[in-house]
Protein backbone atom coordinates (compact mmCIF):
# COMPACT_ATOMS: atom_id res chain seq x y z
CA UNK A 1 0.00 0.00 0.00
CA UNK A 2 2.80 2.38 1.01
CA UNK A 3 4.66 1.53 -2.22
CA UNK A 4 1.57 2.33 -4.32
CA UNK A 5 1.15 5.67 -2.54
CA UNK A 6 4.77 6.58 -3.22
CA UNK A 7 4.39 5.78 -6.90
CA UNK A 8 1.23 7.89 -7.10
CA UNK A 9 2.95 10.87 -5.46
CA UNK A 10 5.87 10.56 -7.87
CA UNK A 11 3.58 10.41 -10.89
CA UNK A 12 1.67 13.48 -9.62
CA UNK A 13 4.91 15.37 -9.19
CA UNK A 14 6.05 14.50 -12.71
CA UNK A 15 2.70 15.54 -14.21
CA UNK A 16 2.65 18.82 -12.29
CA UNK A 17 6.14 19.59 -13.45
CA UNK A 18 5.16 18.74 -17.00
CA UNK A 19 2.29 21.23 -16.87
CA UNK A 20 4.50 23.89 -15.33
CA UNK A 21 7.21 23.46 -17.94
CA UNK A 22 4.65 23.38 -20.75
CA UNK A 23 5.41 19.88 -21.92
CA UNK A 24 1.70 19.23 -22.37
CA UNK A 25 0.87 19.05 -26.07
CA UNK A 26 -1.08 22.00 -27.43
CA UNK A 27 -3.03 20.85 -30.45
CA UNK A 28 -4.59 24.24 -31.37
CA UNK A 29 -5.10 24.09 -35.11
CA UNK A 30 -2.70 26.16 -37.19
CA UNK A 31 -3.43 27.71 -40.56
CA UNK A 32 0.07 28.13 -42.03
CA UNK A 33 0.76 24.46 -41.42
CA UNK A 34 3.72 23.11 -43.42
CA UNK A 35 2.56 19.57 -42.65
CA UNK A 36 -0.77 20.14 -44.37
CA UNK A 37 -0.25 22.73 -47.10
CA UNK A 38 2.54 21.64 -49.41
CA UNK A 39 4.44 23.81 -51.85
CA UNK A 40 5.83 21.98 -54.88
CA UNK A 41 8.98 23.12 -56.55
CA UNK A 42 8.59 23.05 -60.36
CA UNK A 43 10.98 20.83 -62.31
CA UNK A 44 11.15 19.61 -65.91
CA UNK A 45 11.49 15.84 -65.51
CA UNK A 46 14.45 15.70 -67.93
CA UNK A 47 16.52 17.76 -65.51
CA UNK A 48 15.85 15.26 -62.74
CA UNK A 49 16.29 12.21 -64.96
CA UNK A 50 19.64 13.37 -66.33
CA UNK A 51 20.90 14.05 -62.82
CA UNK A 52 19.69 10.69 -61.50
CA UNK A 53 21.27 8.91 -64.49
CA UNK A 54 24.61 10.50 -63.65
CA UNK A 55 24.13 9.34 -60.04
CA UNK A 56 25.02 12.74 -58.68
CA UNK A 57 26.01 12.80 -54.97
CA UNK A 58 23.86 15.75 -54.13
CA UNK A 59 20.73 14.11 -55.52
CA UNK A 60 19.47 12.83 -52.18
CA UNK A 61 20.03 16.18 -50.49
CA UNK A 62 18.02 17.98 -53.18
CA UNK A 63 15.20 15.49 -53.75
CA UNK A 64 14.72 12.95 -50.96
CA UNK A 65 11.32 13.48 -49.24
CA UNK A 66 10.84 16.75 -51.11
CA UNK A 67 7.70 17.98 -52.82
CA UNK A 68 7.92 18.59 -56.55
CA UNK A 69 5.74 19.32 -59.53
CA UNK A 70 7.31 17.27 -62.32
CA UNK A 71 6.60 18.33 -65.88
CA UNK A 72 6.97 15.63 -68.52
CA UNK A 73 5.32 13.42 -71.11
CA UNK A 74 3.15 10.48 -70.08
CA UNK A 75 4.88 7.32 -71.35
CA UNK A 76 2.81 4.57 -69.75
CA UNK A 77 0.18 3.84 -67.16
CA UNK A 78 -0.89 0.65 -65.41
CA UNK A 79 -4.23 -0.99 -66.16
CA UNK A 80 -5.65 0.02 -62.75
CA UNK A 81 -4.36 3.62 -63.18
CA UNK A 82 -2.43 3.49 -59.91
CA UNK A 83 0.97 3.85 -61.58
CA UNK A 84 2.33 6.03 -64.39
CA UNK A 85 5.70 6.65 -65.93
CA UNK A 86 6.66 10.09 -67.19
CA UNK A 87 9.57 10.81 -69.47
CA UNK A 88 11.33 13.63 -71.20
CA UNK A 89 9.30 16.00 -73.35
CA UNK A 90 11.84 16.93 -76.01
CA UNK A 91 13.89 13.81 -76.67
CA UNK A 92 13.14 10.15 -76.83
CA UNK A 93 14.87 8.42 -73.92
CA UNK A 94 14.36 5.19 -71.98
CA UNK A 95 14.69 7.05 -68.67
CA UNK A 96 11.39 7.56 -66.88
CA UNK A 97 10.14 8.56 -63.44
CA UNK A 98 7.66 6.16 -61.87
CA UNK A 99 4.74 7.78 -60.04
CA UNK A 100 2.31 5.82 -57.90
CA UNK A 101 -0.85 6.47 -55.91
CA UNK A 102 -3.50 4.71 -53.84
CA UNK A 103 -5.78 7.75 -53.72
CA UNK A 104 -9.07 7.16 -55.58
CA UNK A 105 -9.34 10.76 -56.80
CA UNK A 106 -5.85 10.69 -58.26
CA UNK A 107 -6.54 7.29 -59.87
CA UNK A 108 -9.59 8.85 -61.51
CA UNK A 109 -7.40 11.69 -62.84
CA UNK A 110 -4.94 9.17 -64.31
CA UNK A 111 -7.82 7.69 -66.27
CA UNK A 112 -8.39 11.10 -67.88
CA UNK A 113 -4.86 11.56 -69.22
CA UNK A 114 -3.60 9.75 -72.30
CA UNK A 115 -0.22 8.33 -73.27
CA UNK A 116 1.74 11.04 -75.04
CA UNK A 117 0.08 13.92 -73.18
CA UNK A 118 2.20 16.61 -71.54
CA UNK A 119 1.43 16.34 -67.84
CA UNK A 120 2.14 18.00 -64.51
CA UNK A 121 2.54 15.55 -61.65
CA UNK A 122 2.51 16.89 -58.07
CA UNK A 123 3.93 14.70 -55.35
CA UNK A 124 6.67 13.65 -52.99
CA UNK A 125 9.92 12.08 -54.18
CA UNK A 126 11.59 9.21 -52.37
CA UNK A 127 14.46 6.86 -53.17
CA UNK A 128 14.42 3.14 -52.40
CA UNK A 129 16.95 2.14 -49.75
CA UNK A 130 17.83 -1.15 -51.43
CA UNK A 131 17.45 -0.54 -55.15
CA UNK A 132 18.23 3.19 -55.20
CA UNK A 133 15.26 3.75 -57.50
CA UNK A 134 13.42 7.08 -57.35
CA UNK A 135 9.63 7.11 -57.13
CA UNK A 136 7.08 9.85 -56.74
CA UNK A 137 3.96 9.43 -54.60
CA UNK A 138 1.36 11.30 -56.63
CA UNK A 139 -0.91 13.93 -55.06
CA UNK A 140 -2.26 15.17 -58.37
CA UNK A 141 -1.82 14.64 -62.11
CA UNK A 142 -3.20 16.82 -64.87
CA UNK A 143 -2.80 17.36 -68.56
CA UNK A 144 -1.11 20.62 -69.51
CA UNK A 145 -0.63 22.65 -72.67
CA UNK A 146 2.34 24.60 -71.30
CA UNK A 147 5.51 24.30 -73.36
CA UNK A 148 7.85 24.45 -70.39
CA UNK A 149 8.12 25.15 -66.66
CA UNK A 150 10.54 27.33 -64.75
CA UNK A 151 12.84 25.76 -62.14
CA UNK A 152 12.55 28.90 -60.08
CA UNK A 153 8.77 28.53 -59.77
CA UNK A 154 6.77 27.04 -56.91
CA UNK A 155 3.19 25.78 -57.03
CA UNK A 156 0.48 24.71 -54.65
CA UNK A 157 -1.91 21.83 -55.34
CA UNK A 158 -4.53 24.18 -56.83
CA UNK A 159 -2.03 24.97 -59.56
CA UNK A 160 -1.40 28.56 -58.41
CA UNK A 161 2.25 29.26 -59.19
CA UNK A 162 4.73 31.96 -58.23
CA UNK A 163 8.03 32.31 -60.07
CA UNK A 164 10.75 33.58 -57.76
CA UNK A 165 12.51 35.34 -60.62
CA UNK A 166 9.42 37.37 -61.43
CA UNK A 167 8.41 38.04 -57.83
CA UNK A 168 9.30 41.13 -55.80
CA UNK A 169 12.41 40.68 -53.67
CA UNK A 170 12.58 42.04 -50.14
CA UNK A 171 15.39 41.88 -47.58
CA UNK A 172 15.55 42.01 -43.80
CA UNK A 173 18.48 42.61 -41.48
CA UNK A 174 20.74 44.01 -44.19
CA UNK A 175 20.22 41.04 -46.48
CA UNK A 176 20.59 38.22 -43.99
CA UNK A 177 17.00 37.28 -44.83
CA UNK A 178 15.54 37.48 -48.34
CA UNK A 179 11.92 36.88 -49.12
CA UNK A 180 9.82 37.12 -52.25
CA UNK A 181 6.28 38.42 -52.56
CA UNK A 182 3.79 38.10 -55.43
CA UNK A 183 3.58 41.29 -57.48
CA UNK A 184 -0.04 41.75 -56.38
CA UNK A 185 1.20 42.26 -52.81
CA UNK A 186 3.23 45.35 -53.77
CA UNK A 187 0.22 47.64 -53.76
CA UNK A 188 -0.94 46.47 -50.33
CA UNK A 189 2.45 46.60 -48.65
CA UNK A 190 3.04 48.88 -45.68
CA UNK A 191 6.38 49.47 -43.98
CA UNK A 192 5.52 49.80 -40.30
CA UNK A 193 9.09 50.44 -39.13
CA UNK A 194 10.64 52.96 -41.51
CA UNK A 195 7.48 55.09 -41.79
CA UNK A 196 7.98 58.86 -42.20
CA UNK A 197 4.98 59.84 -40.11
CA UNK A 198 4.90 59.02 -36.42
CA UNK A 199 1.33 57.73 -36.61
CA UNK A 200 2.32 55.22 -39.33
CA UNK A 201 5.27 53.84 -37.35
CA UNK A 202 3.59 50.88 -35.66
CA UNK A 203 6.65 48.68 -35.08
CA UNK A 204 9.96 48.98 -33.25
CA UNK A 205 11.43 46.06 -35.21
CA UNK A 206 11.68 45.67 -38.99
CA UNK A 207 8.14 44.90 -40.05
CA UNK A 208 6.16 44.88 -43.29
CA UNK A 209 2.39 44.47 -43.28
CA UNK A 210 0.60 42.98 -46.28
CA UNK A 211 -3.10 43.91 -46.18
CA UNK A 212 -4.24 40.95 -48.24
CA UNK A 213 -7.95 41.77 -48.03
CA UNK A 214 -7.25 44.89 -50.14
CA UNK A 215 -5.79 42.98 -53.06
CA UNK A 216 -9.15 42.37 -54.74
CA UNK A 217 -10.40 45.87 -53.83
CA UNK A 218 -13.30 44.35 -51.95
CA UNK A 219 -14.73 45.34 -48.62
CA UNK A 220 -13.97 42.32 -46.46
CA UNK A 221 -12.72 41.76 -42.96
CA UNK A 222 -8.99 42.32 -42.43
CA UNK A 223 -6.62 39.62 -43.56
CA UNK A 224 -3.02 40.59 -42.96
CA UNK A 225 0.37 38.99 -43.03
CA UNK A 226 3.22 40.67 -41.19
CA UNK A 227 6.84 39.78 -42.00
CA UNK A 228 9.22 40.97 -39.30
CA UNK A 229 12.77 40.57 -38.12
CA UNK A 230 13.64 40.53 -34.41
CA UNK A 231 17.33 41.30 -33.89
CA UNK A 232 18.61 39.79 -30.63
CA UNK A 233 21.55 42.18 -30.49
CA UNK A 234 19.55 45.39 -30.59
CA UNK A 235 16.27 44.39 -28.95
CA UNK A 236 17.23 42.17 -26.00
CA UNK A 237 18.22 43.69 -22.65
CA UNK A 238 20.91 41.08 -22.01
CA UNK A 239 23.12 39.67 -24.79
CA UNK A 240 23.59 36.55 -22.66
CA UNK A 241 19.93 35.65 -23.34
CA UNK A 242 20.53 35.20 -27.09
CA UNK A 243 20.53 31.41 -26.96
CA UNK A 244 17.30 31.16 -24.91
CA UNK A 245 15.12 30.76 -27.99
CA UNK A 246 11.85 29.66 -26.42
CA UNK A 247 12.02 32.27 -23.65
CA UNK A 248 12.68 35.02 -26.19
CA UNK A 249 9.67 33.89 -28.23
CA UNK A 250 7.46 34.00 -25.13
CA UNK A 251 8.76 37.47 -24.26
CA UNK A 252 7.92 38.68 -27.77
CA UNK A 253 4.41 37.21 -27.51
CA UNK A 254 3.92 38.83 -24.10
CA UNK A 255 4.91 42.18 -25.57
CA UNK A 256 2.64 42.05 -28.63
CA UNK A 257 -0.39 40.12 -27.37
CA UNK A 258 -2.51 40.84 -24.31
CA UNK A 259 -1.90 37.60 -22.44
CA UNK A 260 -0.62 34.67 -24.45
CA UNK A 261 -1.38 31.45 -22.64
CA UNK A 262 -0.82 28.61 -25.03
CA UNK A 263 2.23 26.56 -25.87
CA UNK A 264 4.60 27.04 -28.78
CA UNK A 265 4.68 24.07 -31.17
CA UNK A 266 7.83 23.22 -33.10
CA UNK A 267 7.85 21.85 -36.66
CA UNK A 268 10.49 21.26 -39.29
CA UNK A 269 9.43 21.68 -42.89
CA UNK A 270 10.44 19.13 -45.54
CA UNK A 271 12.84 21.73 -46.95
CA UNK A 272 14.64 22.02 -43.61
CA UNK A 273 13.29 25.27 -42.16
CA UNK A 274 12.51 25.25 -38.43
CA UNK A 275 9.24 26.91 -37.47
CA UNK A 276 7.90 27.57 -33.99
CA UNK A 277 4.13 28.09 -34.05
CA UNK A 278 1.84 29.98 -31.73
CA UNK A 279 -1.82 30.70 -32.39
CA UNK A 280 -4.80 32.05 -30.48
CA UNK A 281 -8.18 33.72 -30.82
CA UNK A 282 -7.23 37.42 -30.63
CA UNK A 283 -9.80 40.03 -29.67
CA UNK A 284 -9.35 43.44 -31.23
CA UNK A 285 -11.78 46.06 -29.86
CA UNK A 286 -14.73 43.72 -30.35
CA UNK A 287 -14.17 41.36 -33.29
CA UNK A 288 -12.18 38.18 -32.69
CA UNK A 289 -9.52 37.13 -35.16
CA UNK A 290 -7.33 34.10 -35.60
CA UNK A 291 -3.80 35.30 -34.80
CA UNK A 292 -0.95 33.01 -35.75
CA UNK A 293 2.76 33.54 -35.18
CA UNK A 294 5.61 31.61 -36.74
CA UNK A 295 9.07 32.18 -35.33
CA UNK A 296 11.94 31.12 -37.59
CA UNK A 297 15.18 31.28 -35.59
CA UNK A 298 18.23 32.60 -37.43
CA UNK A 299 20.94 30.84 -35.39
CA UNK A 300 21.10 32.89 -32.16
CA UNK A 301 21.16 36.19 -34.08
CA UNK A 302 17.43 36.73 -34.20
CA UNK A 303 14.13 35.59 -35.61
CA UNK A 304 12.09 36.03 -38.73
CA UNK A 305 8.54 36.40 -37.41
CA UNK A 306 5.49 35.83 -39.59
CA UNK A 307 2.20 36.99 -38.09
CA UNK A 308 -1.07 36.09 -39.79
CA UNK A 309 -4.38 37.69 -38.87
CA UNK A 310 -7.65 36.54 -40.38
CA UNK A 311 -11.31 36.21 -39.65
CA UNK A 312 -13.17 33.07 -40.72
CA UNK A 313 -11.64 31.35 -43.74
CA UNK A 314 -8.18 32.38 -45.00
CA UNK A 315 -8.38 33.79 -48.53
CA UNK A 316 -4.70 33.98 -49.49
CA UNK A 317 -3.19 30.92 -47.84
CA UNK A 318 -1.73 29.58 -51.10
CA UNK A 319 0.32 32.73 -51.66
CA UNK A 320 1.40 32.90 -48.02
CA UNK A 321 2.70 29.30 -47.99
CA UNK A 322 4.53 29.84 -51.28
CA UNK A 323 6.11 33.04 -49.92
CA UNK A 324 7.17 31.07 -46.83
CA UNK A 325 8.73 28.34 -48.97
CA UNK A 326 10.80 30.80 -50.97
CA UNK A 327 12.39 32.57 -47.98
CA UNK A 328 16.21 32.45 -47.96
CA UNK A 329 18.13 32.78 -44.70
CA UNK A 330 21.91 33.10 -44.46
CA UNK A 331 23.07 30.60 -41.86
CA UNK B 1 17.60 7.02 9.48
CA UNK B 2 16.10 5.30 6.49
CA UNK B 3 13.01 7.50 6.79
CA UNK B 4 15.12 10.66 6.72
CA UNK B 5 17.02 9.47 3.67
CA UNK B 6 13.73 8.85 1.84
CA UNK B 7 12.43 12.32 2.73
CA UNK B 8 15.63 13.98 1.53
CA UNK B 9 15.46 11.98 -1.70
CA UNK B 10 11.87 13.08 -2.34
CA UNK B 11 12.75 16.70 -1.56
CA UNK B 12 15.71 16.65 -3.94
CA UNK B 13 13.56 15.06 -6.66
CA UNK B 14 10.97 17.82 -6.25
CA UNK B 15 13.62 20.52 -6.49
CA UNK B 16 15.09 18.86 -9.54
CA UNK B 17 11.71 18.74 -11.24
CA UNK B 18 11.05 22.39 -10.43
CA UNK B 19 14.40 23.35 -11.91
CA UNK B 20 13.52 21.41 -15.04
CA UNK B 21 10.26 23.35 -15.15
CA UNK B 22 12.27 26.53 -15.33
CA UNK B 23 11.80 27.97 -11.90
CA UNK B 24 14.68 30.02 -10.59
CA UNK B 25 16.02 31.23 -14.00
CA UNK B 26 15.97 34.92 -14.89
CA UNK B 27 13.22 36.03 -17.28
CA UNK B 28 14.26 37.24 -20.75
CA UNK B 29 13.61 40.95 -21.06
CA UNK B 30 13.51 43.38 -23.96
CA UNK B 31 15.65 46.50 -24.07
CA UNK B 32 12.46 48.54 -24.14
CA UNK B 33 8.93 47.33 -23.33
CA UNK B 34 7.13 50.41 -24.68
CA UNK B 35 6.14 51.14 -27.35
CA UNK B 36 5.40 47.49 -28.21
CA UNK B 37 7.37 45.65 -30.89
CA UNK B 38 4.21 45.81 -33.01
CA UNK B 39 0.99 47.73 -32.37
CA UNK B 40 -1.18 44.90 -33.64
CA UNK B 41 -4.48 46.55 -32.67
CA UNK B 42 -3.78 49.67 -34.73
CA UNK B 43 -2.39 47.69 -37.67
CA UNK B 44 -5.55 45.56 -37.82
CA UNK B 45 -7.77 48.61 -37.38
CA UNK B 46 -6.04 50.47 -40.21
CA UNK B 47 -6.35 47.45 -42.50
CA UNK B 48 -10.14 47.67 -42.42
CA UNK B 49 -10.29 50.86 -44.40
CA UNK B 50 -9.30 49.51 -47.75
CA UNK B 51 -7.09 50.57 -50.63
CA UNK B 52 -7.88 54.30 -50.58
CA UNK B 53 -6.87 54.77 -46.97
CA UNK B 54 -3.70 52.76 -47.54
CA UNK B 55 -2.68 54.86 -50.55
CA UNK B 56 -3.20 58.15 -48.72
CA UNK B 57 -1.01 57.17 -45.79
CA UNK B 58 1.70 55.59 -47.96
CA UNK B 59 2.13 58.65 -50.15
CA UNK B 60 1.83 60.99 -47.20
CA UNK B 61 -0.67 63.23 -48.98
CA UNK B 62 -4.16 63.31 -50.41
CA UNK B 63 -3.78 62.27 -54.08
CA UNK B 64 -6.33 64.89 -55.13
CA UNK B 65 -4.68 67.71 -53.18
CA UNK B 66 -0.91 68.02 -52.87
CA UNK B 67 -1.33 69.80 -49.52
CA UNK B 68 -1.92 67.82 -46.37
CA UNK B 69 -5.21 66.01 -47.00
CA UNK B 70 -6.10 65.63 -43.35
CA UNK B 71 -8.29 68.74 -43.00
CA UNK B 72 -9.82 68.67 -46.46
CA UNK B 73 -13.58 68.17 -46.37
CA UNK B 74 -14.95 65.36 -48.46
CA UNK B 75 -18.23 63.72 -49.38
CA UNK B 76 -18.87 60.12 -48.48
CA UNK B 77 -21.58 58.55 -50.59
CA UNK B 78 -23.37 55.54 -49.18
CA UNK B 79 -25.66 53.93 -51.71
CA UNK B 80 -28.20 51.27 -50.85
CA UNK B 81 -29.22 49.11 -53.79
CA UNK B 82 -31.67 46.35 -52.90
CA UNK B 83 -30.04 44.90 -49.80
CA UNK B 84 -26.50 45.87 -50.78
CA UNK B 85 -24.63 48.73 -49.19
CA UNK B 86 -21.94 50.55 -51.20
CA UNK B 87 -19.49 52.93 -49.52
CA UNK B 88 -17.96 55.27 -52.13
CA UNK B 89 -18.56 52.47 -54.64
CA UNK B 90 -16.87 49.82 -52.51
CA UNK B 91 -19.11 47.02 -51.38
CA UNK B 92 -19.74 46.99 -47.65
CA UNK B 93 -20.51 43.55 -46.25
CA UNK B 94 -22.61 44.56 -43.27
CA UNK B 95 -23.60 47.37 -40.95
CA UNK B 96 -20.77 46.60 -38.52
CA UNK B 97 -18.23 47.26 -41.27
CA UNK B 98 -20.11 50.41 -42.29
CA UNK B 99 -19.95 51.69 -38.72
CA UNK B 100 -16.22 50.94 -38.49
CA UNK B 101 -15.53 52.71 -41.77
CA UNK B 102 -17.48 55.79 -40.79
CA UNK B 103 -15.72 55.89 -37.43
CA UNK B 104 -12.29 55.74 -39.00
CA UNK B 105 -12.89 57.62 -42.22
CA UNK B 106 -15.48 60.24 -41.31
CA UNK B 107 -14.46 63.67 -40.02
CA UNK B 108 -16.55 66.49 -38.61
CA UNK B 109 -16.04 68.60 -41.74
CA UNK B 110 -17.30 65.83 -44.07
CA UNK B 111 -20.70 65.29 -45.63
CA UNK B 112 -22.28 61.86 -45.75
CA UNK B 113 -24.86 61.32 -48.46
CA UNK B 114 -27.25 58.38 -48.25
CA UNK B 115 -28.55 57.50 -51.70
CA UNK B 116 -31.60 55.36 -52.39
CA UNK B 117 -30.93 53.18 -55.42
CA UNK B 118 -34.07 50.99 -55.36
CA UNK B 119 -33.21 50.05 -51.80
CA UNK B 120 -35.09 47.53 -49.71
CA UNK B 121 -36.81 49.67 -47.11
CA UNK B 122 -35.59 47.73 -44.06
CA UNK B 123 -32.00 47.86 -45.33
CA UNK B 124 -32.28 51.58 -46.07
CA UNK B 125 -33.73 52.31 -42.63
CA UNK B 126 -31.02 50.28 -40.85
CA UNK B 127 -28.30 52.04 -42.83
CA UNK B 128 -29.79 55.44 -42.04
CA UNK B 129 -29.87 54.54 -38.35
CA UNK B 130 -26.15 53.67 -38.36
CA UNK B 131 -25.26 56.88 -40.20
CA UNK B 132 -27.29 58.98 -37.77
CA UNK B 133 -25.63 57.27 -34.81
CA UNK B 134 -22.18 57.98 -36.25
CA UNK B 135 -23.17 61.52 -37.13
CA UNK B 136 -23.87 62.13 -33.46
CA UNK B 137 -20.48 60.72 -32.50
CA UNK B 138 -18.26 62.12 -35.25
CA UNK B 139 -20.13 65.31 -36.13
CA UNK B 140 -20.28 65.13 -39.94
CA UNK B 141 -23.25 66.53 -41.80
CA UNK B 142 -25.75 64.15 -43.36
CA UNK B 143 -28.34 64.26 -46.11
CA UNK B 144 -30.42 61.82 -48.11
CA UNK B 145 -31.07 61.82 -51.83
CA UNK B 146 -32.27 59.68 -54.71
CA UNK B 147 -29.57 57.93 -56.76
Amino acid sequence: MKQKRRIMVLVMLILTSAFLSGWVWNNKETVMDVDKVFVYRNEPVEYFLLRSASNSDSLKEDYQNQYFMMYGRLRSKSSDNSKVEIGMTTVSSPHVLTCTTSDEDVIASVADVRIGDLVKVYGKLTVGLLDGKWTMTMHKIEKTYEKSVSRSAYSVISGKTIDKEKAEKRVLNDGMVTYYIPTSWKTVEKDLYHADKAEDKLATMECYQYRLNEIDRQAVEPESLFVCYFDNDTLLLRKSDKSRTEQIEKTILDNILKSPEKKIIKKTASYGANYHYYSEAYTNNGPTYHAEFIFQPVNTEGFVIYIYICKNKPQHLDEIMTMLRMVEVEQ
Amino acid sequence: MKKWKKKILILLSCMGLLLLAGFGSQAVRLLSEKPPLLDLDKAIQDAQFGQNGNEASQEGKDPENPADGKNKEKTITIRVRGEEIWYNERKCNNLTVLEAWLRGDGKSQDTVVLADDYAESHCYDDTAAVIEMMRDKVGFSYREEEW
